[in-house]
């Protein structure tokens, strides 16, 4: 049915376009334009600029590679092992120990509780006042 | 070909030649200062709108990559110049009602339009189309005057294909449905005189 009335009504609203033309805007509409774009200029492109220039990740490469081929032959020498590097599973266990143990007050449960719904108010109002301006 | 001449002219803009945009202006002002008068209903408002679409264009033509056509990308312009200057006037947006036509009610419309004089009948459209909200003249408008693909109209505005098509029937039912009004009111001023 719907397709049905969808032909003669297109076919009428052809009809009615036809008889519309294109307007004109005023005759010194090209020149007053010209000038404002005389006074305007080209905006360039933003040129995507890398963060770290090839230079750069050249010199990152030479150090790694420096740093690297020097712990190889030298490693016979002298170990990293507890001078820099702590022993992982003590740090783990002792981190894990701790964050269980801990317990929160129900003030502190509540304070957040509340800094949360606060938080989702402020979205909601920030927002509107975004879409205002 | 027109693109191609386009890309031409936006070449030379691009290196210097600002007169070069007084060409691209020229082919296309007609076009935009309509889609803007069918959008803002106001000859000073349209005019003021189509050139701060091309000032918009000319400034950013260096972003225009050639993947769409100029007049594409123009018209999209133009399209949200407009929308922003309704929404900064807050200007109330005429709320047309779509009314059911069968083919017989179509025909009728028909013969009362074709019974006007061509001047008045010209008018008579005229009016209508600055009854329509402004989407709806603008996208019949694109349609009509420019024979754009849906594909095209669809980028212009932002909206899928199938939302295109949507609309546009919406927006031939509405011109029919203002057009019934007009005519109601025409003769009813007819009769009283």
């Amino acid at each position: 049915m719907k397709a049905d009335n969808n032909k003669p009504l297109e076919k009428f609203a052809d009809k009615m376009m036809k008889e519309t033309s294109v307007e004109n805007p005023s005759a010194n509409f090209t020149a007053s334009l010209m000038v404002q774009v005389e006074a305007a200029e080209i905006s360039r492109p933003i040129v995507y600029k890398p963060l770290i220039s090839k230079t750069a990740w050249v010199l990152i490469f030479i150090a790694v590679a420096g740093l690297t081929g020097y712990v190889i032959t030298n490693s016979q020498e002298f170990s990293l092992q507890g001078v820099i590097m702590p022993d992982l599973q003590t740090v783990t266990e002792n981190m894990m120990r701790n964050l269980t143990a801990y317990k929160f007050s129900t003030i502190s449960l509540y304070a957040s509780g509340l800094l949360t719904i606060m938080l989702f108010v402020q979205i909601s109002l920030l927002k509107n006042l975004f879409n205002k301006r | 070909m027109a693109s191609l001449n386009d890309q031409h002219y936006i070449n030379l803009v691009i290196k210097g030649d600002t007169q070069a945009f007084a060409v691209l202006v020229d082919q296309y002002k007609a076009m935009v200062f309509t889609l803007a008068l069918k959008m803002l209903k106001s000859r000073e408002g349209a005019e003021e709108a189509a050139q701060d679409s091309f000032l918009k264009v000319y400034r950013s033509l260096a972003e225009f990559k050639g993947d769409a056509r100029f007049s594409t990308w123009l018209y999209k312009i133009t399209y949200n110049t407009c929308l922003d200057r309704i929404r900064k006037n807050k200007k109330e947006q005429t709320v047309v009602a779509i009314d059911e036509f069968n083919e017989q009610q179509i025909r009728s419309l028909d013969s009362s339009l074709d019974a006007l004089e061509a001047q008045e009948r010209k008018q008579m459209i005229q009016d209508c189309l600055n009854l329509l909200a402004a989407e709806d003249s603008f996208i019949l408008t694109l349609f009509y005057f420019e024979e754009q693909s849906i594909k095209d109209i669809a980028k212009i505005m932002g909206i899928k294909s199938n939302h295109v098509k949507i609309k546009l029937y919406r927006s031939r039912k509405k011109l029919a449905t203002v057009l019934k009004t007009q005519l109601q009111t025409e003769m009813i001023a007819h009769y009283e005189s």
